[in-house]
């Protein structure tokens, strides 16, 4: 049975899931590049063009 | 949720920001060519670069690089040399008329390290790059422009988070990146500030605390050279300044033969220098992986003597400055990192000025549909109308 609370959470998860993950990988980007070199810079890379990629899409689509 | 939590939220939101907003653009916008500050810097003053040599030239004695910068300025002292972080032939010899000068007396004479022979005298405190780069830090108010641009990031940061809360009831019933071109200009930047503020939260959030430990540099140093210098230095309470200090070149040999594999000197204070006290040579040494090559490690090396008196690692809180400047300024990853800063940069000022647009366009009627009308409490709890 589906409580209000479940409804609540899944509410609030659909909501925040895609901003979620931006903000994990952003950080996951932030800190690769400064532990090491190479590939760990081009894991910083995509990363950080995430959000960049992310408001590209939808700026752009009507 | 409720429709006064909700309203409680949007208060703290709106006056965070109507605060910090203007100070926010002119850090964002000046921090937009400072991003590139090591680039232009170069481009600006092409003699600061160590010619091309045969590689692998051994360096020269320290004491040569100092003599050299002394015999510009003879009757100055020297208060410390430093190595360029990207560099190692580039090293600055920095002078002053005395020990007990003001800090902007300070200037620097810049010297190839491998043959002693000196290139240029910059003046770092003039240019364009210069008055961009002390508005950033401090607005040209010293220390109290620094504290009050800090207190500014916290208000960030609280406009930050209570944005993060405010998204769930402004996106209850969107899809993900939806921009309501329909319905008007205001709805339209509305949708875009929620966007771009929610998908740059993390980086924001970072350069943002980062920014906000590097406005407390001065008292974190103070704090330092009260704490932990001092207590090195207690053995020498009282005792005069050598008469006679050995060579630079024997503090930096003493040092280099105590420290830890993988560290380097990044630069060396001499007896006087409020960084090591008036008896002893402080060689600051720092580690080579992006991460250590801020975290330093002060070897003070007794000028009479000539021996290492102490070398401890700095404190959590030094390290914790050290460790902000590069998160801060995005010069470790590369230059597509740098060119990444500045999108994120650009994206974070279209968040301000939509904010700013939105707050001087607001109307009764907006805020009425979201349910903060004084008029009667509407629960916006999730789910509830599902």
């Amino acid at each position: 049975m589906t409580t209000a609370k479940t409804r609540q959470a899944r509410s609030l998860w659909r909501v925040f899931s895609v901003p979620f993950w931006i903000a994990v990988t952003s950080s996951i980007g932030l800190v690769t590049a400064l532990v090491g070199d190479g590939l760990l810079d081009f894991i910083s890379w995509v990363c950080l063009a995430i959000p960049l990629v992310v408001s590209a899409r939808y700026l752009v689509s009507k | 949720m409720t429709a006064r939590t909700v309203r409680i939220w949007y208060k703290i939101h709106r006056w965070t920001s109507i605060v910090s907003t203007l100070f926010l653009l002119m850090l964002c916008i000046t921090g937009l060519p400072l991003v590139f500050h090591h680039e232009i810097q170069h481009y600006l003053h092409p003699e600061l670069e160590a010619p091309e040599m045969a590689p692998g030239m051994p360096p020269a004695p320290v004491a040569a690089v100092e003599a050299a910068a002394r015999a510009l300025h003879p009757t100055e002292v020297v208060q410390f040399l430093s190595w360029d972080e990207d560099d190692p032939n580039l090293m600055f010899v920095g002078m002053a008329p005395s020990h007990d000068a003001p800090l902007d007396a300070t200037h620097f004479v810049a010297v190839d390290a491998r043959t002693a022979a000196v290139l240029a005298e910059p003046n770092f405190n003039e240019g364009v790059m210069y008055v961009i780069r002390t508005l950033h830090v401090d607005m040209f108010a010293g220390i109290v422009g620094k504290l009050f641009l800090g207190v500014m990031g916290l208000l960030m940061i609280a406009a930050i988070v209570s944005g993060v809360v405010l998204y769930a009831p402004f996106m209850r019933r969107l899809d993900f990146g939806t921009i309501r071109h329909e319905r008007g200009r205001r709805t339209k930047w509305l949708d875009m500030h929620n966007l771009l503020g929610i998908v740059t939260v993390a980086w924001l959030t970072v350069v943002g605390v980062t920014g906000v430990i590097n406005t407390w540099v001065d008292p974190i140093i103070k704090i330092w050279q009260f704490g932990q210098l001092a207590d090195m230095l207690k053995p020498y309470e009282g005792k005069p300044a050598p008469a006679a200090p050995v060579s630079v070149d024997v503090a930096y040999t003493a040092a280099k033969a105590a420290a830890l594999p993988g560290n380097i000197p990044a630069f060396i204070t001499y007896p006087g220098s409020m960084f090591s006290g008036q008896h002893h040579f402080g060689v600051f040494l720092r580690g080579e992986t992006h991460l250590t090559t801020k975290l330093l490690t002060p070897a003070l090396v007794d000028a009479e003597t000539g021996r290492l008196s102490d070398m401890r690692r700095m404190p959590w809180y030094v390290d914790a400055l050290f460790v902000s400047q590069p998160l801060h300024f995005g010069d470790y990853g590369g230059l597509p990192m740098k060119i990444l800063w500045v999108l994120l940069d650009l994206i974070s000022i279209v968040v301000l000025v939509t904010g700013l647009y939105l707050f001087l366009t607001r109307r009764k009627t907006a805020e009425r549909q979201l349910g903060l009308a004084a008029d009667g409490e509407r629960a916006l709890s999730f789910g509830a109308a599902e």
